[in-house]
């Protein structure tokens, strides 16, 4: 073992029983651990990555054992140490940052107070002054104060940062990260990676880093190892692998990421003219809220266009199409929808009250798609229902046909009409949501966040399958995501929101050579992806934009218009 | 915060209004009236007419129901038509003999099943849990009566240490229930103990599950810490209103229980009030059970609010989904 290495991985073998058999979790995987160096751990969900990790902690999911192998930490076998220096390991050498911390933070216990714990537990110093400067650390905002907050009163971000100020509080050796950022939007994902390599430096500690996206991983890992099904496909400097992959499964993970910078920006296409939708400076409220959620949005959207909404959480996007599918009231403005025939229809009511065919035109495809699965019926009957609901097919043999018309449609195969939710992939049960969305013929289909919940890898086969629904059925489509990367191959034209208003609209196209928001910029800058390692500032999220109340939307010809407020006029 | 509390207190005001409402019309409608029933079959019109002129039965039932009402909020229920004596007087002795056996009872019964059902839970597929859960299963399983006819058996006639039964009367002093309350509490504590543990061992499984016990593991926090500091507190909240309803419950007059033992309880108070149809204190005991449903209802809710850091936030407008709160802007600008 050489002077730095501090961690070793040797020939791991997991596996949990599963009934008579045994399911092999991951096989004959080996690596080291340096000082001051990072390691990205990638794979696609069931890898077997999360699992590889957490080994270093000692810790196996229930009924899993190690079959094979060792894992040394400094001098110790992990699997080998008495209860209590196993004990002292945790979170004293080896700490970890899981997933989700709005799960990962005990919800009855203020975050100072976790903290304070993680640190007394190790026998040190756990006084307010030291926990302030933890806070401060990790660049959260008012230290002194945030300590006495439950995690539920701070965002998604801001968790993630107690997270690991918990994590770092005892100078631990090794730090693993598993999935940091998949639960945040791009700029707190970028603020939080920046943070990382901040206190990697800083602290010198040895950094495993676990992601299913490469971009994530490449932004800030000096050497990647690539997992597939348990095994190892590729390991390497994140130079080497990014630029000169020799597996085909590693050049398929490359190839998935969504990618902003140094690709051809997407022509714009020629559209039909004639309009679908137009809202008219919108004011949506949530019931008693003294804020407005959304104010004074407009839109239009032609058809057999896609229309991207791209923001952070809390910008309002999501209520948009809460709004328009009727499911939030609307406090102000006007929303219409024309059918086919030409028709106009009032979008605002309630969705109980709008008449069938108005409901049938409006259809959303949700984030997440085992929520919005009944998990008892099958992938046919899910289908099968907005058909028969609206009439669309009648009698035994008819819905049927639609449904395996439907499922063919979107890859998967009439054969998939009988399993059950639980039995999908998440991508699998991503396409039959937008199989039932199509399934009532709408003239307007909302896609909210639907691919967030999934692997880049299956994004991409998503977005592929969006694209060429777009094309194929002439369909509207209103996409809506916190990730400018994401949209850009999809959309035809975007909108950018902030704190519930349009800060800038433009087609896909000016939108990526000339974007003239601040906050637009920033959201670019902060897109990760494989090769392009400059992130912006560990602060990035926190960073002013402020948006004037009074400022105008101005028309910069070409249909990019953007909102006048400070920085927009001063550059290019 | 300070909303959420008088908004729950203001609705069981008015949930206890409604009782007592339907309390008295529910004894107004019965067949016949008080003053026949207390004079019986053979009575002359004329001696029926009089008792209701003394009575006050003749005027309007709207004003003897806020007059009723009036009295009852100061504690006055009238006077019980067979013994003359205070409704009150009568249902207190009876209610405080009653809290004699409850208390206790309700002390250690939730104490023990709650600790009973976090160990069981924290033991999950050990010796310990398996015991745990099969005994609260029988004690599930076994009415009231067989239990205290057992506890009697066993500890009253085979070996005799506690009296079987209670031989004084409602007048008795606290000195000479004192020894009579064990078996009752016994009794009460095996019949609502199953409950609460096993939803208590149930729902500190899931909390072991947890992601944030996982995390506080492998942080380094003991064991019996993590079970103690992160899990149990939130387990709780699930079990709150079992625990509540045992409570009210046991508090109403476990009619069966006080029966068993001649205890001069509440339950036996209106097992008597029944058989002698004597209203006023009938009435009497119906609101105060409703009294104690509402307030232990109360101090449930109460209580889940301290636990829970986040019910204290729940009166701000839902979200569609649960996106993470957003960032309070003050700390940014």
């Amino acid at each position: 073992m050489s002077e730095t290495t501090t961690a070793r991985v040797e020939g791991l073998t997991v596996s949990y029983r599963a009934g008579e058999q045994r399911v092999v979790v991951a096989e004959d995987v080996s690596f080291q651990l340096h000082r001051g160096r990072t390691l990205g751990l990638v794979g696609e969900s069931g890898s077997g990555k999360s699992t590889v990790a957490r080994t270093l902690l000692g810790h196996l999911r229930e009924g899993s054992t190690v079959d094979r192998g060792t894992v040394t930490v400094f001098d110790d076998d992990v699997f080998s140490l008495p209860a209590e220096r196993l004990r002292k390991l945790r979170g004293g050498t080896v700490a970890l940052v899981s997933q989700n911390a709005g799960h990962a933070l005990t919800p009855s216990m203020r975050v100072g107070a976790q903290i304070r714990e993680a640190l007394a537990v190790h026998g040190l110093p756990c006084g307010d002054d030291r926990i302030v400067e933890l806070l401060r650390l990790v660049r959260l905002p008012s230290p002194e104060t945030l300590g006495r907050r439950y995690p539920h009163e701070l965002s998604g971000g801001q968790q993630q940062r107690v997270a690991i100020a918990m994590a770092v509080a005892t100078d631990p050796q090794i730090l693993v990260l598993d999935e940091p950022t998949t639960a945040l939007d791009v700029v707190t994902q970028a603020a939080v990676l920046a943070l990382v390599s901040d206190l990697r430096e800083q602290l010198g500690m040895a950094v495993l880093i676990v992601s299913h996206d490469l971009g994530v991983v490449s932004a800030v890992a000096d050497e990647v190892l690539v997992l597939r099904s348990g095994r190892e496909v590729e390991h390497g400097s994140t130079q080497q692998v990014l630029s000169a992959p020799r597996e085909e499964y590693t050049r398929e993970l490359i190839a998935a990421a969504p990618r902003i910078h140094g690709v051809p920006v997407p022509d714009g296409r020629d559209l039909e003219t004639d309009l679908i939708l137009r809202c008219t400076d919108v004011d949506i409220r949530y019931t008693r809220a003294p804020q407005l959620a959304v104010s004074g949005f407009d839109l239009e959207v032609r058809r057999g266009e896609t229309v991207a909404i791209v923001g952070e959480s809390g910008s309002g996007k999501s209520t948009i199409a809460a709004a328009l599918a009727g499911l939030a009231d609307v406090e102000r403005g006007d929303a219409s929808l024309w059918s086919a025939d030409g028709t106009r229809h009032d979008l605002l009511g309630p969705a109980g009250r709008r008449p069938v065919d108005v409901r049938r035109s409006v259809q959303l495809v949700f984030q997440n798609a085992d929520l919005a699965l009944n998990p008892r019926r099958t992938v046919g009957d899910a289908i099968a229902r907005p058909l028969k609901v609206f009439g669309r097919a009648k009698g035994r043999q008819e819905p049927r046909a639609s449904v395996e018309r439907l499922l063919t449609e979107v890859g998967l195969g009439p054969e998939f009409a009988d399993r059950l939710p639980a039995q999908l992939s998440g991508g699998q049960r991503q396409r039959v949501g937008i199989a039932r969305a199509l399934a009532a013929e709408p003239t307007l289909l909302i896609a909210d966040e639907i691919t967030t919940a999934l692997d880049v890898s299956v994004q991409a086969d998503v977005l592929a399958l969006l694209d060429d629904l777009r094309t194929r059925r002439a369909l509207s489509c209103l996409f809506i995501s916190h990730d400018l990367a994401v949209v850009r191959s999809v959309a035809d034209r975007i909108v950018v929101m902030k704190d519930g208003r349009v800060v800038e609209s433009a087609p896909t196209t000016s939108l990526f050579e000339n974007p003239r928001h601040p906050y637009t910029r920033t959201l670019l800058d902060a897109v990760v992806e494989p090769g392009h390692t400059e992130l912006p500032s560990s602060d990035v999220d926190a960073r002013v934009i402020t948006l004037d109340s009074n400022a105008a939307l101005l028309d910069l010809g070409g249909g990019h218009r953007v909102r006048a407020d400070e920085g927009v006029l001063t550059s290019s | 915060m300070l909303r959420m509390i008088s908004t729950r207190v203001a609705t069981s005001v008015v949930t206890l209004f409604l009782a007592a409402f339907f309390v008295f019309f529910a004894v107004q409608a019965l067949p016949g009236d008080v003053a026949e029933q207390l004079l019986g079959q053979n009575a002359t019109e004329e001696a029926v007419a009089t008792l209701r002129e003394q009575l006050g039965l003749d005027t309007n039932v709207w004003v003897r129901f806020l007059e009723w009402l009036g009295n009852a909020v100061t504690g006055d229920f009238g006077t019980s038509l067979v013994s003359g004596a205070s409704v009150s007087s009568t249902l207190w002795t009876a209610f405080s003999h009653s809290l004699l056996i409850a208390v206790p009872a309700i002390v250690v019964g939730i104490t023990v099943s709650l600790l009973l059902g976090i160990l069981a839970g924290a033991r999950r597929g050990t010796g310990t849990d398996s015991g745990v859960s099969v005994l609260s299963l029988i004690a599930m399983s076994i009415p009231e009566f067989v239990v205290a006819t057992l506890l009697v058996l066993a500890l009253a006639i085979a070996i005799p240490v506690f009296p079987s039964v209670v031989l004084e009367g409602p007048d008795a002093t606290f000195g000479d229930l004192l020894p009579a309350i064990v078996l009752p509490c016994i009794t009460l504590v095996v019949a609502m103990g199953a409950y609460i543990i096993r939803a208590m061992r149930s729902s500190t499984i899931d909390g072991l599950a947890t992601e944030y016990a996982t995390t506080a593991t492998l942080k380094g926090v003991p064991r019996r810490r993590v079970l103690w500091r992160h899990v149990a507190p939130s387990a709780v909240l699930p079990v709150l209103p079992v625990v509540s309803i045992n409570v009210a419950w046991l508090l109403g007059g476990v009619v069966v229980v006080e029966s068993v033992f001649n205890y001069p309880g509440l339950g036996k108070l209106m097992i008597d009030s029944v058989s002698t149809r004597d209203l006023p204190v009938l009435q009497a005991i119906a609101v105060l059970s409703a009294v104690v449903y509402v307030t232990v209802n109360l101090l449930a809710d109460l209580l889940a609010l301290a636990a829970d850091p986040r019910q204290r936030t729940l009166h701000q407008p839902r979200r569609r989904r649960s996106t993470p709160t957003p960032v309070p802007q003050e700390d940014l600008r």
